[in-house]
């Protein structure tokens, strides 16, 4: 057996605690209410659509994100022009922005449009502010992703005659899935958790983090409780389908 | 046929600047230049993945200047494969055209029938480079550019690998342009031989004229052969003397042979019969004032012509029918008593020539 | 000191707050607004430790266990306001308004919202004047056209909110407090007291409409009549000497200037204990 070293055990330790802390509140909270309850909720019409509610518009903004991130995260990975770093920049603002501040600006943008149009107070404005909050983790993960490919691999193909389009398609994309579906899976992720900014823009019809914070403050715990057990189970079972979907894939090598 | 004309691109810190060059349908031109060169970036602007600042270049006489990689007709092989890994070697072979026929002819030139299932994954440096290039030969490029290909393939396959590029350029005499500045690879494989330094073609020709009369001492220092030779092998298997004086193992596929020039010849072993080149290093040459009985077969009487200081060692010039290069020690040199004029031996071993 | 209260309080409290500070400094005050019903429950279902609580349903008071002693010390109306000013012309075309407002907001060509009934009185009130509108204007099936043109999208759990979407311009129309429109320098339109739930002579009136809202736990349901809107203040910390002077301060003369400078309807202070009925 390896001799532990006081080294080891000092990075073992302060791993662990690491681990504990983000642990023990998950598993307190998976494990918070009783099954009987969790199933009363469950048929609760409020808290189904309002789960549902969620899941769709994080699908929706997820889409989206996949149209219009994916051809910029493959321009800022490819190419290389003067206001590179400024655009970098600006992908990575709704980051930094705090959530409610985003509402407010988002509620800045869209105040005006005319009844019928308007996103505030609708589905489409949640996707807007899921959208605009979780975006930059997508293409920040398949920029990355798309530099991993060796730009000569692409070369190659254009020299066997393959246009820009087609290489894109049979190489660029195939190569990046991997960091696609990270990508993916970070960005849905953050959007069902988003609450500041879809509180403000949208408070209803309520997502489940909405409706849970607006259960607590009203009614308090016992109200609030079994609705996030509901979907911290929700989240952790989705996420983790997705990661074994993940790594099934190949992995990426330059040969 | 590629020429390239009045061709212009800077490059930190120097300008890459190719006046002109012409390579022949079907003919192989190696370029061999230092790292640093700009023998790449010279690769890149060919094939089109970036534009020259001026000049014009035409394949088969159509100017493809303007035009993008796909469209040009020019293939490049890299010193990585880069295969793709999402698709096995047949995938790979087959990425850029579909025609059947072609493809089985192209296996069966590289010996890759075995491979076609296989993941790229598995594949040897060696083994790479064959997949890359059928897959290259697949779109029936009018010019094939290759940027170092043998540099990542280990010593043992290199052989066999550099031999089925030279297999391919005998059956399908594509147009190919080289780079490397592995010189050994510029005479195996070069038709016309140029130099490239800092951007500037500096010498062009047959191999052997470069070697042999390299145009500067800068560019004689890089190729650094010294004692290269021009001539022919002969086999010496059947002559009874062979048997008796090869004490040393012979490496596979090489036999005793000798190596005849217009003024000398040489016991060698050789690979092949036929017309070839001969090297020998400066360090293998032992010099000696008196002959000497030794097992080494190469025995030769010359005069020094020509004492060169080069910091501590000393270049002796040395005339021996074959012009050659020894170095010594300023010691050796005051115990021999050497001068110009005087008369010595130089004494090498058949194994220690490097044939070609 | 911890201050519970009405979102609609909130300058109030800064003012009061900001005087305190000044006679009394090291005294560390925090308040926390919310809809006068979610700040009842966070001391009855949360147990949020508090000394002041303020809310602008005198009533809410008896939902405290045990009822504390309060004071109403303030009143209010509900308003009609908007932040566009072209919307709401002012007189004489108010006219046109003033006559046919309900008519015109209940079809749904403008958009217009209210707080959340179940967490902030000001969203009852709408709904108790919605139907004083039905009565008094002798508009059958009034009430149910507002309820069927109202957008939920337009609901938010406190009154304050809703002046957000007002100034964004997001929002045509939002039945407020009339300090609110005034602290916010929104046009505003004032209906008649028999809709306005403004004045104490017509209490028998107000009486006379209810509605059902959500209790202490959602699936209870508590009626609620109309009333004139009037605002209580009480002690929920009886131990602390200083929730008592700030409870005085908020009933001295001093802060009762404020009241009418900040838009709120100034009301003779009435103190009820526990055991006595409302007035």
């Amino acid at each position: 057996m390896k001799p532990i070293t006081l080294w080891n055990a000092i990075l073992s330790a302060l791993s662990g605690i690491c681990l504990l802390v983000v642990l023990v509140p998950v598993l307190y909270l998976m494990f918070g209410s009783t099954p009987g309850t969790l199933w009363e909720t469950l048929k609760d019409p409020e808290v189904l659509e309002s789960l549902g509610l969620t899941f769709f518009c994080g699908f929706i903004a997820l889409l989206l994100g996949l149209l219009v991130g994916t051809p910029l995260a493959y321009l800022l990975a490819r190419s290389d022009f003067k206001a590179k770093q400024f655009i970098q920049g600006i992908v990575d603002v709704p980051i930094v922005i705090p959530h409610p501040v985003a509402g407010i600006a988002l509620l800045l943008v869209f105040a005006n449009w005319g009844p019928g149009l308007s996103p505030i107070g609708s589905w489409t404005g949640i996707v807007i502010a899921m959208f605009f909050v979780s975006v930059s983790l997508f293409i920040n993960a398949a920029q990355a992703g798309f530099q991993a490919v060796p730009r000569e691999m692409e070369w190659t193909s254009r020299s066997l005659g393959v246009g820009p389009v087609k290489t894109f398609f049979r190489v660029a994309l195939p190569l990046n899935r991997r960091n696609l579906l990270a990508g993916a899976i970070m960005m849905w992720a953050r959007s069902i958790s988003e609450f500041g900014s879809i509180v403000i823009l949208v408070y209803n019809p309520k997502v489940a983090s909405v409706l849970i914070y607006d259960r607590f403050s009203s009614f308090g715990l016992s109200y609030s409780l079994p609705v996030a057990v509901i979907l911290i189970w929700l989240s952790v079972i989705l996420f983790f389908f997705m990661r074994t979907l993940q790594t099934r894939n190949r992995p990426v090598v330059g040969y | 046929m590629l020429v390239i004309e009045e061709l212009k691109k800077a490059l930190a810190p120097f300008v890459l600047e190719i006046p002109r060059l012409e390579i022949q349908k079907g003919e192989t031109f190696v370029l061999l230049g230092p790292t640093g060169a700009g023998k790449s970036s010279f690769l890149e602007l060919l094939a089109g993945f970036s534009q020259p600042d001026e000049g014009r270049i035409l394949v088969d006489g159509s100017d493809v200047t303007e035009l993008p990689p796909d469209q040009r007709r020019i293939s490049i092989l890299f010193q990585e494969a880069h295969l793709f890994p999402h698709l096995n070697v047949g995938e790979n072979i087959g990425y850029g055209a579909n025609d059947t026929t072609l493809f089985a002819q192209v296996i069966e030139l590289l010996g890759l029938e075995h491979l076609l299932s296989h993941e790229v994954s598995v594949l040897s440096g060696g083994e790479r480079q064959l997949v890359a290039l059928g897959r290259a030969l697949m779109v029936r490029p009018h010019i094939l550019l290759l940027d170092e290909p043998f540099n990542s393939i280990d010593p043992q396959s290199r052989k066999g690998v550099i031999e089925a590029f030279r297999r391919v350029h005998r059956e399908i005499q594509i147009t190919s342009l080289m780079v490397t500045h592995n010189f050994e690879e510029g005479l195996q494989l070069s038709d016309q031989l140029g130099v490239l330094m800092e951007g500037k073609l500096v010498q062009t020709g047959a191999p052997q004229e470069v070697f042999s009369t390299p145009a500067s001492e800068q560019i004689a220092r890089f190729l650094g052969a010294e004692n290269l030779f021009a001539g022919h092998f002969e086999s010496m298997v059947d002559s009874k003397s062979s048997a008796l004086q090869s004490p040393s193992p012979q490496p596979e596929g090489y036999f005793p042979a000798l190596f005849k020039t217009d003024s000398a010849t040489l016991h060698v072993l050789a690979d092949h019969e036929g017309p070839g080149y001969a090297l020998i290093q400066p360090k293998e040459i032992t010099l000696s004032l008196e002959p000497m009985h030794s097992s080494a077969l190469n025995q030769f009487p010359g005069t020094v012509e020509d004492i060169i200081h080069k910091g501590s060692l000393i270049q002796l010039k040395i005339n021996a029918g074959l012009a050659f290069k020894v170095f010594i020690t300023s010691q050796s040199l005051q115990e021999m008593q050497l001068v110009k004029g005087s008369k010595i031996h130089l004494i090498f071993k058949a194994s220690s020539v490097k044939t070609y | 000191m911890v201050v519970l209260h009405a979102g609609s309080l909130s300058p109030l409290i800064q003012e009061a707050f900001h005087r305190f500070r000044q006679n009394h400094p090291g005294v560390v005050l925090q308040s926390e607004a919310s809809g006068s019903l979610d700040a009842i429950r966070k001391i009855t279902e949360l147990n949020k430790p508090s000394d002041l609580v303020a809310v602008a349903d005198y009533r809410l008071m008896e939902r405290l266990n045990p009822v504390p002693r309060y004071h109403i010390f303030l009143g209010n109306e509900l308003v009609l306001a908007t932040a566009k000013k072209d919307l709401l012309p002012g007189p004489p075309d108010h006219e046109v308004w003033e006559e046919n407002w309900s008519e015109m907001i209940s079809s749904g060509e403008y958009t217009y919202g209210i707080s959340d009934p179940d967490r902030d009185p000001a969203g009852y009130y709408a709904h108790l004047a919605w139907k004083l509108a039905e009565i008094h204007y002798d508009r059958p099936g009034l009430y149910q056209r507002f309820l069927d043109s109202f957008d939920e999208r337009w609901l938010r759990p406190r009154s304050s909110e809703l002046v957000a979407l007002l100034q964004s311009n997001a929002l045509d129309f939002a039945f407020l407090y009339k300090s609110t429109a005034l602290q916010n320098n929104l046009r505003f339109l004032t209906f008649p007291a028999e809709v306005s739930l403004a004045e104490d002579a017509y209490r028998d009136l107000y009486s006379r409409v209810l509605l059902q809202v959500t209790a202490e736990q959602p699936g209870s349901t508590v009626e609620v009549t109309g009333t004139p809107i009037r605002y209580a203040i009480a002690q929920t910390n009886p131990d602390n000497p200083w929730a008592s002077r700030l409870l005085e301060f908020f009933l001295s003369s001093e802060v009762g200037q404020l009241y009418r400078e900040l838009g709120y309807r100034r009301v003779p202070i009435l103190e009820v204990h526990s055991q006595e009925s409302t007035p």
